[in-house]
């Protein structure tokens, strides 16, 4: 049986995904710093029928709105018209009062998974989402020193957005290139990987490294980050590097 | 006695006669002239002297009154060439060490072995091609016409000069390809370069190749044809004929690109990448630029000068080099694009050249070489073209005789 598909709205990615996203399943972006990991799980949520959830732990709503709107991308507006929720760091902090617990919360430490799930949970019923992003994994599972513990954590998250019936994006702060990179857990168990790097000489690389059950494009291609339009990825054109074989193993 | 015979006999002057001829058929003059070289050398014909392709001159036999048959009569054959749009103008001037009376007889031998010729030049294929040659300008005029439409010349009775012209089969004129807009280029090339081709002109830096890179953009504009013009500098942006064209776009690589682009072209047509040393920005430069132009127009072909080649190779490995020039090719290809990519042999190794030679369809070489008088010229020569025939020969020009626009 073919899995269902949906847009990831972003010019040339789709090409790569043979066509588009798998349908409510959990796709990590992994990335270095300033590689548009959060744009593009943004655009993710732009385009039709993308009523979605961002959840932040460091995004401060107010910039989010303001960074966005460079792309055209109006999530204030879609807030009021009950398309779009973004929760960041200061509501996730209330989320005992929400959810009309008698525990108060005062720091992130103190947040567990399965609060944050009941969260999402409740504001996705709220505005009927089809899309979950949560920007980003690495800040949630920080507090785990232990790996079998971080594992569970990640497992559950990503079961439960999968049992929600969405389509998730999962951020992961990473050094993706290199030979000797470490290859962080959730990498194993998400879905599907889309790295994101950016050379030494600057140029910006993006590859589809692994997509369950989905014949896909696993070279690495180029993308740029366009004002007004977000990320368009180039996928007939390839990444010209001279240490290709070590950058991309 | 037998030796003072000869003595006497040599001291006689030789009977002499002049018989001109002409005709027209369809084709490049380059090739036409390579074929008459081979032609007539199976006639026992021999070079005397050559200004190639306009004129040549051949040599046979040497003997007058007493050759036995025609190939030993000393035969002076000069013919001189000219292009009029698609059809090669040619005109016989026969110089024969034997009475002009010969001549009026109606089976005589130079007649028939003319016929030969000219049937051998042809083909036997007849077809739509105007029959007749003005005798002045030497443009295939209609039968009924009592003037040249060309010239506007009265038109000449006489049989010598107006020759039954026929369809030309052996020389090829290919229709679909593109005119560098050189004369010498064009007419070693018999003609330009094949559509879609992709072809490396090899040369040190010198004023010719400038020349060359430059009619080949005007030639296109002219045309109307897009052009893009991807280069190290703005330099060709300076040139307002070609910066204010419309079809003209420019790729300039280099970190202060802007300071040397002119006003005069506009910004969409304008495209500045940060140096050669990043391939992957330059192909994506490419790709979104020929998205744009594939907007507007369509259909018809179009020009890209790669002057960039050495410059990658340099800041690249060739390893790189060669991969990032495939899929260059191959994308300009692919969006109808005729490509002349320049490269200085100069800066590089034997190696890296070889590594990038196979991937181009052709190979132009530009070259120093002192003549007998110690003066340093620029040749040329086409080494190789796939897929279509050329003059391989060695020709020497000046920048102005470069310069010089291809005519008819």
């Amino acid at each position: 049986m073919s899995t269902s598909k949906i847009s990831s709205c972003i010019e040339g990615l789709d090409v790569l995904l043979g066509g588009g996203l798998p349908q409510n399943r959990t796709i990590l972006v992994a990335g270095g710093p300033g590689s548009g990991k959060s744009i593009l799980a943004t655009q993710f949520l732009t385009g039709p029928d993308s009523n979605g959830v961002y959840v932040s732990l460091d995004y401060s709503k107010k910039s989010f709105f303001s960074d966005m709107l460079n792309f055209g991308w109006d999530f204030e507006k879609r807030e009021k018209e009950g398309t779009f929720v973004f929760l960041s760091g200061s509501t996730i902090r209330r989320i005992p009062q929400i959810k009309n617990s008698e525990d108060t919360m005062t720091s992130m430490d103190e947040l567990t998974i399965e609060d944050l799930m009941d969260m999402i949970k409740i504001f996705a019923e709220k505005i009927d989402a089809k899309k979950v992003v949560i920007d980003d994994v690495t800040s949630l599972t920080f507090s785990f020193t232990d790996e079998v513990r971080r594992r569970g954590a990640i497992l559950f998250l990503m079961e439960s957005l999968n049992d929600m019936g969405v389509s998730s994006l999962i951020i992961s702060e990473a050094n993706v290139y290199g030979t000797n990179r470490e290859i962080n857990i959730e990498e194993f168990l998400s879905d599907g990987v889309i790295r994101m790097f950016t050379l030494r000489d600057g140029t910006r690389a993006i590859q589809v490294s692994k997509m369950r059950g989905m014949p896909v494009d696993t070279k690495p291609h180029p993308y740029s980050i366009v004002d007004k339009t977000g990320i368009v990825v180039f996928p007939d054109e390839s990444v010209f590097t001279d240490t290709a074989s070590s950058v991309f193993p | 006695m037998k030796s003072l015979f000869n003595y006497y006999l040599s001291q006689c002057p030789m009977p002499k006669c002049q018989l001109t001829k002409s005709f027209a058929v369809k084709g490049d003059i380059g090739a036409t002239f390579d074929l008459l070289i081979k032609l007539l050398s199976g006639y026992g014909f021999s070079e005397a002297s050559l200004t190639w392709p306009s004129q040549i001159t051949f040599l046979r036999g040497n003997k007058g009154l007493f050759a036995k048959n025609l190939k030993e009569v000393k035969t002076e054959l000069k013919i001189s060439l000219n292009q009029t749009s698609e059809y090669v103008n040619m005109f016989f001037e026969y110089t024969l060490a034997i009475p002009s009376a010969y001549l009026t007889k109606s089976d005589n031998e130079i007649e028939k072995e003319f016929l030969k010729i000219k049937h051998d030049l042809s083909g036997t294929e007849k077809s739509d091609v105007p029959t007749k040659v003005c005798d002045v300008c030497f443009t295939p005029t209609e039968e009924d016409k009592q003037f040249c439409s060309n010239c506007g010349r009265a038109k000449s009775t006489s049989k010598s000069s107006m020759m039954e012209s026929q369809a030309i089969t052996k020389v090829h004129f290919d229709t679909n390809k593109i005119p560098f807009g050189n004369k010498i280029l064009d007419d070693v090339l018999y003609g330009g370069l094949v559509k879609n081709s992709a072809v490396l002109i090899m040369s040190p830096h010198c004023t010719e190749k400038e020349i060359i890179s430059t009619r080949f953009i005007e030639t296109g504009l002219e045309n109307n044809e897009t052009v893009i013009n991807i280069s190290c500098d703005g330099r060709m942006s300076q040139n307002d004929k070609i910066a204010k064209n419309d079809n003209y776009y420019n790729v300039v690589c280099h970190p202060h690109a802007e300071l040397e682009m002119s006003p005069n072209i506009a910004k969409e047509r304008a495209v500045i990448v940060k140096g050669v040393e990043r391939l992957t920005e330059i192909s994506v430069a490419f790709t979104t630029l020929m998205n744009n132009i594939k907007q507007s127009v369509d259909g018809k072909p179009r020009r890209v000068v790669l002057d960039i080649v050495s410059d990658v190779l340099l800041s690249n490995q060739s390893i790189n080099t060669r991969k990032w020039l495939r899929e260059t090719i191959a994308k300009f290809k692919h969006g109808n694009f005729t490509i002349v990519a320049i490269m200085n042999p100069y800066m590089h190794s034997k190696e890296e050249i070889q590594a990038l030679l196979d991937i181009f369809d052709g190979q132009i070489e530009l070259y120093e070489k002192e003549t007998s008088s110690s003066i340093t010229q620029i040749f040329m020569r086409v080494k190789r073209m796939n897929n279509t025939e050329y003059s391989n020969r060695e020709v020497s020009f000046s920048s102005e005789e470069l310069a010089a626009k291809k005519q008819g």
